[in-house]
């Protein structure tokens, strides 16, 4: 294996309403269609609800929220993408991102150039963002969401 | 909360959802004709148990944990707490067979609403979705912080 494919980072694209996420693939356990919702009470605006998925139950985020916009109700093309728990989480606490379209592989080398700071969302859930093609991507912040998502801990 | 797999849980349903409430919990189901019902428009109880020289309050709640003030009611759940019990107005309540409730660990994402933590701590799953398991403290606080 030559250095160049080493190099080279496995990541799923995730349409939003705010932009294009760009996440490592090792993240991601599965993306689905959107099932049937259930609305937590108290959850914050940025919960959409909680599905049931593989016997477990998994908080849905809507990215647009967290950025302070309104999310759009699911459409046919939405999709459910579930992620892996954050680091020090317990084992059954997958989390995951609304998408308005499919998400898309995409491989990230050393060609990829990084977005200046005022081309990103002024938010603290955005770590980075790339620049793939002349598209921009945006590359979350895992532990802003981690203190975000669990709070007392 | 002990081992949700081997709970029996107490299925309530009210303003179109429905919740479950781990069976070791301390409850009584209350017919609304032995209850005493708030008459007056005003106030977030719609009505109380009165036991001896104490009242306990019921309220009825909408899908998000809203007060509202209802007519159409038959039945709440008290659940037994350190200063006596306080009560839910329910639509549907009956237990679940130990076998029929799979609940899974879960933690509500963001700040707790209590002080005592996240309203839920567990979920059941089954073939119509995701049921919510109430945490018991975390429900008596919130509707301890209720008032009459």
């Amino acid at each position: 294996m030559g250095r160049a494919s080493q190099d080279n980072i496995h990541t799923l694209t995730i349409p939003t309403q705010i932009g294009t996420l760009i996440i490592p693939s090792a993240t991601i356990a599965e993306v689905l269609n959107v099932p049937s919702m259930t609305p937590i009470p108290f959850a914050p605006p940025w919960v959409s609800g909680v599905i049931a998925w593989r016997n477990t139950a998994v908080s849905v985020v809507s990215f647009e929220a967290l950025l302070g916009t309104s999310p759009l109700p699911p459409v046919s093309a939405s999709k459910i993408v579930v992620l892996y728990p954050l680091p020090g989480r317990n084992r059954w606490e997958f989390f995951s991102i609304m998408a308005v379209s499919e998400p898309r592989p995409q491989e990230v080398n050393n060609s990829a150039i990084a977005l200046p700071a005022d081309e990103l969302p002024q938010s603290p859930y955005i770590a980075a963002g790339l620049k793939l093609r002349d598209q921009p991507f945006f590359i979350p912040d895992f532990e802003a969401l981690r203190k975000t998502f669990y709070p007392q801990s | 909360m002990a081992d949700p797999k081997q709970q029996q849980y107490l299925s309530m349903t009210f303003a179109g959802s429905t919740f479950l409430l781990p069976g070791t919990t301390g409850f009584t189901i209350e017919q609304r004709e032995n209850l005493t019902v708030n008459e007056d428009s005003d106030g977030n109880a719609s009505a109380w148990r009165v036991v001896r020289n104490d009242r306990f309050p019921a309220y009825a709640l909408d899908g998000h944990f809203q007060v509202v003030r209802r007519v159409d009611w038959e039945r709440a759940v008290f659940v037994d707490s350190t200063s006596g019990s306080i009560g839910v107005i329910v639509d549907d309540v009956h237990l679940l067979a130990r076998a029929q409730a799979q609940v899974a660990p879960f933690t509500p994402l963001g700040t707790a609403p209590t002080s005592v933590g996240p309203l839920f701590g567990g979920a059941w799953i089954s073939e119509n979705g995701v049921a919510l398991v109430l945490d018991p403290n975390a429900l008596v606080a919130y509707l301890e912080g209720l008032g009459d």
